[in-house]
């Protein structure tokens, strides 16, 4: 075996091990990768299907996600901790709604056009299931420091897939990004922008990062010599 | 008086089929798939959600109709139509608690843990503010309402159908759950595409 190949199945080996040691900090770090919102759990999904028709409306509902769900989680975990689960869902939504007020007319300073970018799908993340399922999970577990980090990856996982299903879909529909036409790109399709493309690109985006999380866990706890 | 009947069925026919809530705009999907496996519970969970949102766009109209020429109406109506949900909902429970038939009394007890999720959710506010950014007349909003919470019901049975049949496949194991489940919908969302042929608005 060359000298390369030896050095390299030492480093894979090295690097299997540090992961495996090391998977309880792996965990903490999950929302980004194996419990992604919109293709692992399958939340915030509508407006990932619909509005991500460019990679603007992408960084829109990105920003949306930071300014209004965040909080809206943070705030409920930490306000709401004794009420009731119905009430709790209650008063989140009408929590979110508020912060909806300063966030949207700031990005409506930035992007102009916003309501004609996302549409409804920027106001229906107030009352999407990601807030009721985080909020219900961070009361029954608590908040510490790690809540901020879980809250953190999540947002991070959430603009991630946004922004690349956005951009795309925009080079993808009308060869362009963020409004630029690019040199030599064709578009394929305008049907690419409409709804059915984007079940189809998560769909198949959900099936890459379950074969990916289940390869990574299954190299990661393979046992030594096998 | 029949010229409104006749535009509220039109509405109530353009939400079910060309405008479903689920297939063309993806609204409330991830109830969906949370209660695909449960028949009973999603019937359950359609049907009110379909009572919530129409009983909610009387309110919805009357209070967003100051506010159609303003232009900043993007930024109030969210707080302003999740504040009639609430409205509604106590409303709602009041009239439910002080009807004693004990049959009522029972069904109420097993439906209640899905009234609150059925009331705030994506599917309710989302087809509110369509109404609203559409400048529908009183009968059209309450009739686009009616009818996209019966699509939103029909279109969770025929996923759940879907989702029955494709259990008893051999689906790859990634694309097993979600991924199959999103492929089947958007299967059905491109047939709903083919029958109206253009790009619905929101």
């Amino acid at each position: 075996m060359s000298k390369y190949k030896r050095r390299f199945r030492a480093w894979k080996e090295r690097a299997r091990l540090f992961f495996g040691r090391h998977q309880e900090d792996l965990g903490r770090v999950d929302g980004v990768f194996s419990q992604n919102p919109i293709l692992m759990q399958g939340l915030a999904l509508a407006p990932a299907i619909v509005a991500t028709q460019s990679l603007k409306a992408g960084v829109i509902l990105s920003l949306g996600f930071l300014g209004v769900v965040v909080p809206t989680i943070l705030l409920g975990s930490l306000l709401f901790k004794k009420v009731d689960a119905v009430y709790r869902t209650i008063l989140t939504a009408l929590l979110g709604a508020l912060l909806f007020v300063p966030v949207a007319y700031g990005l409506s300073q930035l992007f102009p056009f916003v309501s004609t970018s996302v549409g409804i799908y920027l106001p229906i993340l107030i009352v999407d299931s990601i807030v009721v399922t985080k909020c219900s999970s961070y009361t029954h577990f608590g908040v510490d420091r790690y809540t901020f980090l879980d809250l953190f990856c999540t947002w991070l996982g959430f603009s991630l897939v946004v922004c690349v299903v956005g951009a795309l879909r925009e080079v993808l529909a009308y060869g362009r990004l963020w409004g630029i036409t690019l040199k030599g790109a064709v578009p394929v399709s305008r049907s690419i922008a409409l709804p059915f493309f984007g079940f189809f690109l998560i769909a198949v985006l959900a099936a890459g990062f379950r074969f990916l999380n289940n390869s990574f866990r299954h190299w990661i706890n393979k046992k030594e010599g096998k | 008086m029949a010229q409104v009947a006749a535009n509220m069925l039109v509405s109530v026919i353009l939400a079910i089929f060309a405008e479903n809530a689920l297939f063309s705009r993806s609204l409330g999907v991830e109830r969906t798939l949370l209660l695909v496996d449960d028949m009973g519970a999603m019937v359950t969970f359609g049907c009110l959600t379909t009572l919530s949102v129409t009983l909610t766009s009387l309110l919805t109209y009357l209070v967003s109709f100051p506010l159609r020429q303003d232009v900043n109406a993007y930024i109030y109506k969210p707080l302003l139509f999740i504040l009639c949900m609430v409205a509604v909902y106590f409303a709602l429970s009041g009239i439910a608690r002080r009807i004693r038939f004990p049959r009522f009394v029972k069904w109420q007890a097993k439906v209640r843990p899905h009234y609150h999720l059925a009331t705030f959710n994506s599917a309710v506010l989302g087809t509110l503010m369509l109404c609203s950014g559409q400048v529908f007349s009183l009968p059209q909003t309450v009739g686009f309402c009616l009818g996209s919470g019966a699509g939103y019901t029909l279109a969770t049975l025929i996923v759940a159908e879907g989702q029955r049949k494709l259990k008893n496949r051999s689906v790859p194991a990634s694309f097993q759950g979600l991924p199959v489940t999103l492929l089947y919908i958007g299967i059905l969302s491109l047939c709903i595409y083919g029958f109206t042929g253009y790009q619905l608005s929101f």
